[in-house]
């Protein structure tokens, strides 16, 4: 990481002031230190995360419109109708009927939708797979920090001794709500700032203390010291910039992440230079009466996508409305989409990819990635392949839109991984000329394709068995081609479909937990 | 019962509790640390010598003075109160930490969450145990709290013995998360084999844990098979609990990939409850360790002899030397100091290891032989510690030797909902009973470098300071009672309370880390004193309210100006340490 091991190699050569030799956190100039780490570049835009807790239900959010005779068969007991819901132009997609505002967002193009994001070998547990998504770990490796606590380790090194500072006056990201979740922690701090209502904030006795000893407890006390003060100081800026709005636009009655929308919009317009913003908003966990029997448009998903459109497209608005809405991208993302099949409670059970959503004046309206395919046989254990990485999209946020140099965003999320065309206007001049391409990830490659008589299959070896199946859109399995270890790498091996009837098929990997799918059709 | 039906019944039963408390629960992802960065080699750069312990486990002299036995108390105890400070203060030393290594018997949790309303569990009696009974997903979530509370009580209760203390230790060395598991059962045994094994045999635990159905849940072992061996049991139980991530850790990860494979069969009962070995599950090879374990071969065994080769592995694990400097460590950080430097590594972990392996991992000696040395009690280290969440609300309530405002040992339902309460405040400062973030436990016991620091955030500094400001101004809130706290009756229990230096000396020497200056002394003198510059008018004031004690405006006039000062003090830095 460059910035960090800039800081690693200068550390003893430059003045670092240790916490025990008192700071200069009374007054506010701008160090040399922080003049001399003040090198990336610098952007005033903002990302809004909103986490719909509990793993919301992809495939009746963003409906594959055909897929519809599968659906039916596998989750008749939530399955929406297909004359009422809300048809994307252009694709064969289509919205929940609840989600009119997220409608006319897409519609405006200020909507980019992104299908079929998880991660490989899925996990099911709640915490796990939201640690997954908020450290942009691998599956099997526990992390212990934020994927954006890490971006701020990287953008805001020695933080938080000398923190605020004249460049750096406000906190560096806010979570609205109670609890500090783990996707502001960076390496040894926590680096969000927790706030329920930013116009009131807890003062506390003002004191002036002599420098503490140099001692082990000395030195506890002045972090303990510091952190007091920079609750303050940062309570303070909060309100300010809360005070500075006083009117915003209008937002729905009773909407919990609205009223959280609203707080964010707020300080953003006030001023605030703080870049990451979190909100919450739960209840998606819809094993049960997801749906209402008799009108499978109504109950608990229905509120909830229902509070969830109102609440985005309220902020957008207001954000246009103050003035900001070109700084602001907002992204939303939950831990898992649900089972394929419907369970016997009108529900559905924990599952593997759904769609994400990002929203604002600066992204790419429209879709990325294609329909999931499903079988039209599928057991209980069934599960949506990936299309793409979770961290794809929060690759192409530190690279398109907070700047962050290429070789750093790897390190910043462990890997490469391939960006997505969603930014418009990138501030950092990245240029996306990209169409909207449909790219795979990269477990399995079918080509040519289509093809008359002999495909080719590249995939991912894995050190382990391979199996490569071929399915007819019925679900039936029509092939095995492959079924072996392979070392880990790339390899290409070729099979004969030249017996096959004309028509569409899925070939299917999987190797341990991981799976994919990719299209493959067969012509005369 | 299944663990699909588990599952769900804990989703609804948090998805409403989170309702009830207007999204105040909280996130089970509050603080989350990288276990691998846990290493004792890297020191600080400002590390000076003169700010490091050079004292050794030689015994401290046998007659502790208030500091020392402060500091004890402190460290061991979550806090003081004046009863526990005055049980010990004419004893010597040795005889003070044998009381304080007296094993505790617990009681086993009961329904104390019938709430004669909403609440009505008709497979439990009020007032008996659930511990017992036929898992209900209607009522495990209440269960589960009452798991907590049960933990909880334990801790804030006055005691001579630190039993509850390693109960802690152990729960954050070997975690489980309770809303992970969602079986009251499964988690009061794992907190049981905890508390029953909390001074005792470290290699008896491990295996009563290894093999504990919340532990087989927790770590995937209830899947773990021959035919799809599940690592992570296998990898923890070297990593994380017997082996570490030290510099002479040298496992590999063939050794994880084998004890998972000798681990197969080991699952859930789910027809019986409890946990069993099946012999159709288990990998019968012979299973090759490392190097680092002297190239031991376990022998595969078929059948029920299957089971036998845990016993195998058991010892194996504990033949290994790294077991015991290893736990000495943990438990350095957590009673001690936060960082080991290489001289303290040579000079007290070492032989502290050494102590633990003679005596075949029980760890009551080694916690003797560190809690009667010359080096626990280095002035250094005093105050050295910030508290952790269980150290702030217990040690206040200890402290201020705060009661009940009603018979606790009669109404055990408000006094659950008491506890109740607490648990949501302790989470909101980041650590909630029974649920540490992750299988490494809490990042402040083990996170280099930032160790207890990683407590304190603008966000849990600010609900720490303003309990205590609450507390004093209004009481603490549970559902059917307001604990209030009365400052006078405190005061009474001071006995130079009615000449203000005296007063403000005693505070600081009992409640806070470090001593102030003689500036912030007279700063908060002046604040007992209302602006007035004489002493003397805090002593008439005082002496007045004895005199008459009836008299209401007398008694208000002592009574504010406590609380004045109360609040300033209590704001201090220095009360977060420990």
């Amino acid at each position: 990481m460059r910035r960090r091991s800039f800081l690693k190699n200068t550390a003893s050569g430059l003045v670092l002031p240790s916490i025990a030799g008192g700071i200069g956190f009374k007054s506010l100039e701008m160090t040399n230190l922080a003049h001399a780490l003040s090198l990336a570049n610098e952007t005033d835009k903002t990302v809004v995360m909103v986490y719909l807790a509990g793993g919301n239900d992809g495939l009746n959010t963003l409906v594959p419109l055909d897929q519809m005779s599968s659906l039916a068969n596998a989750r008749s007991s939530v399955l929406l109708p297909e004359d009422q819901l809300l048809h994307l132009e252009g694709t064969e997609s289509a919205f929940h009927p609840a989600f009119v505002e997220m409608k006319q967002l897409y519609d405006e193009g200020r909507l980019s939708v992104i299908q079929n994001v998880g991660y490989p070998e899925p996990d099911y547990s709640h915490f796990r797979s939201a640690d997954i998504w908020m450290s942009a770990s691998d599956s099997n490796v526990v992390e212990s920090t934020g994927w954006t606590g890490r971006y701020l380790d990287y953008q805001y090194p020695g933080y938080p001794v000398d923190f605020p500072n004249a460049e750096h006056p406000h906190p560096l990201a806010i979570e609205i709500g109670w609890n500090s979740s783990m996707l502001f922690q960076g390496a040894a701090n926590n680096m969000g700032m927790v706030i329920n209502d930013p116009t009131y904030f807890y003062e506390l006795i003002d004191e002036e203390f002599p420098d503490a000893p140099d001692t082990r407890a000395g030195e506890r006390l002045e972090y303990v010291r510091l952190v007091a003060r920079q609750s303050q100081t940062y309570g303070q800026v909060v309100k300010e910039a809360a005070d500075n709005v006083p009117n915003q636009g209008s937002y729905p009655d009773d909407n919990w992440l609205a009223e959280q929308l609203k707080i964010v919009a707020r300080l953003i317009a006030g001023g605030l230079k703080t870049k990451l913003y979190l909100v919450e908003y739960g209840g998606f966990d819809t094993h049960d009466n997801q749906v209402i029997a008799s009108d499978h448009t109504q109950g608990a998903h229905n509120y909830l996508l229902g509070q969830v459109s109102q609440a985005i497209k309220a902020f957008v608005d207001d954000c246009d409305g103050l003035g900001v809405g070109d700084r602001v991208l907002g992204m939303t993302f939950s831990e898992f989409g649900r089972r394929v099949l419907s369970n016997a409670s009108g529900g559905t059970d924990h599952g593997t990819a759904a769609p994400m959503f990002l929203f604002g004046n600066n992204v790419n309206g429209g879709v990325i990635g294609t329909n999931p395919l499903i079988p039209s046989n599928i057991d209980y254990w069934y599960n949506m392949d990936m299309q793409y990485d979770f961290r794809q999209v929060y690759s192409t946020i530190f690279e398109q839109w907070l700047c962050v140099p290429g070789e750093d965003v790897q390190n910043l999320l462990f890997k490469d991984f391939e960006q997505l065309p969603f930014v418009k206007n990138s501030p950092c001049g990245v240029v996306n000329n990209k169409e909207h391409v449909y790219h795979d990830s990269n477990l399995i490659r079918v080509f040519p394709n289509p093809v008359m008589d002999f495909a080719q299959i590249e995939f991912e070896g894995t050190g382990a068995m391979v199996s490569i199946d071929l399915y007819d859109m019925s679900g039936k399995k029509v092939a095995s081609p492959i079924r072996a270890n392979f070392s880990t790498g790339r390899h290409i091996q070729g099979f004969s479909v030249e017996g096959l009837p004309a028509g569409s098929y899925y070939v299917k990997y999987s190797s341990g937990s991981a799976t994919q799918s990719a299209k493959l059709i067969k012509m005369q | 019962m299944n663990r699909e039906q588990m599952i769900k019944d804990r989703d609804e039963y948090l998805a409403k509790l989170k309702a009830s408390l207007s999204g105040r629960y909280p996130n089970a992802s509050n603080f989350y640390e990288n276990p691998d960065n846990y290493t004792s080699s890297e020191i600080p750069s400002d590390w000076k010598q003169g700010k490091n312990s050079r004292k050794g486990l030689g015994k401290t002299k046998s007659v502790l003075t208030e500091a020392q036995l402060l500091h004890l108390l402190r460290r061991t105890r979550f806090g003081v109160s004046p009863e526990t400070y005055n049980t010990f203060k004419d004893m010597d030393v040795s005889e003070i930490v044998s009381m304080l290594l007296e094993e505790e018997e617990i009681a086993p949790p009961i329904n104390d969450y019938n709430d004669g309303d909403q609440i009505f569990d008709p497979d439990v009696p009020f007032g008996e145990t659930y511990i017992n009974a036929e898992y209900n997903g209607d009522f495990e979530g209440e269960r589960t709290v009452s798991n907590k509370t049960w933990f909880i009580e334990e801790m804030r209760k006055n005691s001579t013995s630190m039993h509850s203390t390693m109960w802690l230790f152990w729960h954050n060395h070997i975690p489980v998360e309770l809303w992970a598991i969602f079986n009251s059962t499964y988690t009061y045994n794992y907190l049981k084999i905890l508390h029953d094994h909390a001074f005792g045999n470290f290699k008896d635990m491990m295996y009563a844990i290894t093999i504990d159905p919340a532990m087989l849940l927790y770590l995937n072992g209830f899947v773990n098979n021959k035919d799809a061996p599940d690592e992570n049991y296998g990898r923890e139980v070297q990593e994380l609990f017997c082996i570490g991530k030290g510099p002479d850790a040298q496992y590999t990860e063939s050794d994880v990939q084998a004890a998972a494979r000798l681990l197969t069969g080991w699952t859930i009962d789910w027809n019986n409850g409890g946990s069993y070995f099946e012999p159709w599950y288990h990998a019968t090879e012979d299973k090759q360790f490392s190097e680092f374990y002297g190239n031991k071969l376990i022998e595969g065994k078929s059948g029920e002899a299957g089971a036998d080769e845990l016993l195998e592995f058991m010892d194996m694990i504990f033949e290994n030397n790294e077991v015991a400097p290893f736990i000495c460590r943990k438990l350095y950080t957590f009673f001690a100091f936060a960082t080991i430097d290489d001289w303290t590594e040579e000079n007290i972990i070492q032989p502290l290891a050494q102590i633990f392996r003679d005596n075949d991992y029980t760890i009551k000696p080694v916690l003797e032989a560190l809690l009667t040395s010359e080096h626990f009690y280095d002035e250094v280290n005093y105050g050295a510690i910030i508290k952790t969440p269980a150290d702030t609300l217990f040690g206040w309530w200890k402290g201020m030797d705060i009661q009940f405002p009603f018979d606790a040992e009669q109404d055990f339902h408000n006094k659950r909902q008491v506890h109740r309460s607490m648990l949501w405040t302790m989470s909101g400062w980041g650590m909630e009973m029974g649920d540490p973030p992750n299988v490494a436990g809490w990042p402040a016991f083990y996170q280099f470098p930032t160790f207890d620091k990683t407590w304190v955030t603008t966000s849990t500094i600010v609900r720490r300071i303003s309990y205590v400001d609450n507390f004093l101004a209004w009481g603490f809130w549970s559902p059917n009672y307001v604990v209030t706290y009365d400052v006078i009756a405190y005061a009474k229990t001071i006995e130079d309370v009615a000449d203000p230096n005296l007063l403000i000396d005693y505070l600081v020497r009992f409640h806070l880390g470090m001593d102030i200056t003689q500036e912030m002394r007279d700063a908060l003198k002046s604040t007992l004193l209302t602006g007035q510059s004489e002493d003397y008018y805090w002593t008439n004031a005082w002496n007045a309210f004895i005199a008459d004690e009836e008299n209401e405006e007398n008694m208000n006039i002592v009574r504010i100006r406590l609380l004045l000062l109360m609040n300033r003090f209590f704001q201090l830095s220095e009360y977060q340490l420990k």
